[in-house]
């Protein structure tokens, strides 16, 4: 092998997205005959062969950071002053925490006090989308190439068999999945679907994802308890991969009111797997869904609601968003991406021994 | 040109925000909804404050003083000869009043700092022992299975004593009795705790809701089921949640209502679930005592299953069943 490579990330999880990621870009470099070192600060029973981050040298020719949180990881790069990759997937502002979880506040500050430390050292940053990017350009960094996250999109795909058959008037599920956290707003989608439930009472809103901070989950059930939905919202928790694809395939509008995504793998996923989307324009979203879904300035309530009801009760349009997402989706298959990530990278091997 | 081309979604999405700013013009009501789910967010969100200023007495103070319960500024009027007199009293009286307030608005604000650290200490004890108000079931049972989903042998006879009316099953589990009441062509919905079981519900299409079944039980309206019925995680709650339980579904029963109980006798558990498990659940027999003593007329039914052996069936007393066969499979 005549290359290596140091892929440093905070830990790896089990199935979080950043370390899918990293396993893929890992598989990636080790197909070109790259060797790759993943180091880790915390190690977990699910990655044996890591290297601690003590142990780290920064002596390889490429090393990747994967930054999306304050971390130990990070801080040993900006000691040892060496030069990286940076692959950005942004880092949620402080403010969306304070109230509900202090500590997870100042971890996201310390991230981004080390993402503009990290800036000089940077040799090109990588963003998952044209929002990150910028952020990234923000900061000085120049060199910036914009290659979504890897990662494979569940079984049902764009083969989905989702029939298109019509809703029934007073029913209907709505779908959101991500971590239940402040800044994704579910709140939002609560009210949205109180102010629904007086034109449709028989419908349903899944929430799909593990809370983070706990509180906030909390909240959630006790505003759906206050507006009388409580029986209606289903809160799914983390789900295996089988459920969730249940869970897209049971559903039949996903709705995003985030108010900061990065790049939002789960709106690839629902366009994927034949769902219509509405979402609230707010960062990276409507750069990911594109014309492929119902893009909404405004998320009051009412207007959530309505955007909701009009693709529930709207046949031809929900078909019509789904062939759009079916095709949408497309351009983050794996194969696509994998070789985004590869021409991103590909100069930096390439160049002088 | 395809269904593909034709959608022009930027076009829809300003139709869809015009027609909201319409409704909000010509319907009150719609407003004033915005308006209260918006007042509820701000009641149950914590303020966003930055936590170093919730610790600090003074802006702690402060702020408590700014929300003054009592208003010490008394009124003013005056007639031009005593209006030094009426000033050095109002004065006086203002200081007095104003120290007095001072008083009770620290007093006030130190109470509420002490409640809103007992409720986060509450809080994190409740996180840990998986024992909030949302969550009725003992810690131990983290460590037990949950009951399987009734056999079809179980379903078949709960359906067949269903009476007429909307029927409510606790909990609904994956569907099993659900369905076969819904089969029977009576309204039919169940309430669930484990999303992955209401998941499984409601890929076959069956209205399995989720939650608390306690808590589902309470919000329902008063005499509003022909049929409740009693099964799954009943097993497995405590006597006092089910002494309420039976309390809140007597009330939630129509009066022709009945109460339907399937359960295994918590004498048949193995050593493992007798151990995690000590006193939750009670046998048939119990339970038809105790929907005698809450005014039913109860018997027990024999139920050919490996696990529920016997079915109670209970009915109003004061109203007598028109036909005893009626109800049997």
């Amino acid at each position: 092998m005549s290359y290596t490579a140091d892929l440093l990330i905070p830990q790896m999880a089990g199935a979080d997205a950043t370390s899918n990621h990293t396993r893929l870009i890992r598989d990636l470099l080790e197909e070109r005959e790259i060797e790759v070192r993943i180091v880790v600060e915390r190690k977990t029973r699910s990655d044996s062969g890591t290297v601690p981050i003590e142990k780290w040298k920064g002596d390889a020719r490429v090393s990747i950071l994967q930054h999306s949180i304050g971390s130990e990881v990070a801080q040993s790069v900006i000691r040892k002053q060496a030069p990286i990759v940076l692959n950005y997937h942004n880092i949620t502002p402080a403010n969306y925490f304070q109230a509900w979880h202090p500590e997870l506040a100042k971890s996201v500050q310390r991230g981004r006090q080390q993402l503009s430390q990290l800036a000089p050292l940077t040799r090109r940053g990588i963003a998952d989308s044209e929002f990150n990017a910028q952020e990234l350009r923000d900061l000085g960094i120049d060199d910036v190439v914009v290659s979504p996250v890897l990662w494979q999109l569940g079984s049902g795909g764009a083969q989905t068999s989702r029939d298109g058959g019509a809703v029934d008037p007073e029913g209907g599920t709505v779908l959101f999945v991500g971590r239940l956290a402040p800044n994704k707003c579910h709140h939002d989608l609560i009210a949205a679907f109180a102010v629904l439930s007086c034109t449709r009472p028989q419908s349903r809103l899944v929430l799909v994802g593990d809370a983070s901070p706990p509180q906030y989950l909390q909240s959630l059930k006790d505003l759906a308890g206050r507006t009388g939905v409580r029986d209606r919202v289903v809160f799914a928790g983390r789900v295996s991969d089988k459920n969730l694809l249940q869970w897209y395939q049971l559903s039949d509008v996903f709705a995003c009111v985030s108010e900061h995504e990065g790049f939002g793998v789960p709106l690839v996923e629902a366009m994927a797997n034949g769902l219509p989307l509405v979402a609230y324009n707010a960062a990276a979203v409507g750069e990911t869904v594109g014309d492929a879904g119902i893009i909404l300035r405004d998320k009051r309530p009412a207007t959530l609601a309505l955007a909701l009801d009009r693709v529930l009760g709207d046949k031809q349009l929900r078909n019509r968003l789904r062939d759009r997402g079916i095709k949408s989706a497309q351009r983050f298959d794996i194969s696509a991406t994998r070789e985004q990530m590869w021409i991103a990278l590909k100069d930096l091997f390439e160049g002088e021994a | 040109m395809s269904a593909f081309e034709l959608i022009d979604t930027v076009r829809i999405s300003a139709e869809i925000e015009a027609e909201a700013e319409k409704r909000r013009r010509q319907d009150r009501e719609l407003v004033q909804l915005e308006r209260e789910i918006e007042q509820a967010w701000t009641d149950i969100a914590p303020a966003a404050t930055p936590p170093e200023a919730v610790h600090d007495d003074g802006i702690l103070l402060g702020h408590i003083a700014n929300l003054a319960a009592l208003d010490p500024h008394v009124p003013i009027g005056s007639r031009r000869g005593l209006r030094g007199v009426k000033w050095t009293i109002r004065k006086l009286t203002y200081w007095y009043i104003r120290f007095l307030t001072d008083q009770f608005n620290v007093f006030a604000g130190m109470l509420i700092r002490h409640l809103r650290h007992l409720e986060t200490r509450m809080g994190r004890v409740e996180l840990s022992t998986r024992h909030g108000t949302d969550q009725p079931v003992p810690a131990g049972l983290g460590f037990l299975d949950e009951p399987p989903e009734p056999s079809a042998a179980v379903a078949s006879q709960v359906a067949c004593y269903a009476g007429p009316g909307p029927c409510l099953v606790l909990s609904g589990g994956e569907g099993a009795l659900v369905e076969a009441i819904g089969d029977r062509g009576i309204r039919v919905h169940g309430v669930e705790q484990d999303p992955n079981r209401v998941l499984a519900g409601l890929s076959r299409q069956l209205d399995i809701r989720t939650g608390d079944v306690l808590a589902h039980l309470v919000g329902a309206i008063d005499g509003s089921f022909g049929t409740i019925v009693l099964t799954g995680m009943v097993e497995t709650l405590p006597l006092a949640n089910l002494l309420g339980m039976v309390d809140q579904a007597a009330r939630k029963l129509k009066a022709t209502g009945r109460i339907i109980v399937a359960v295994a006798d918590p004498a048949s558990r193995g050593r493992v679930e007798t151990d995690l498990g000590p006193g939750l659940g009670i046998s048939p027999i119990t339970w038809r005592h105790l929907l005698e003593r809450a005014g039913f007329d109860a018997r027990l039914e024999p139920c050919p299953d490996s696990r529920i052996a016997e079915i109670v069936v209970a009915h109003r007393s004061e109203q007598s069943d028109p036909d005893p066969e009626q109800g049997k499979p």
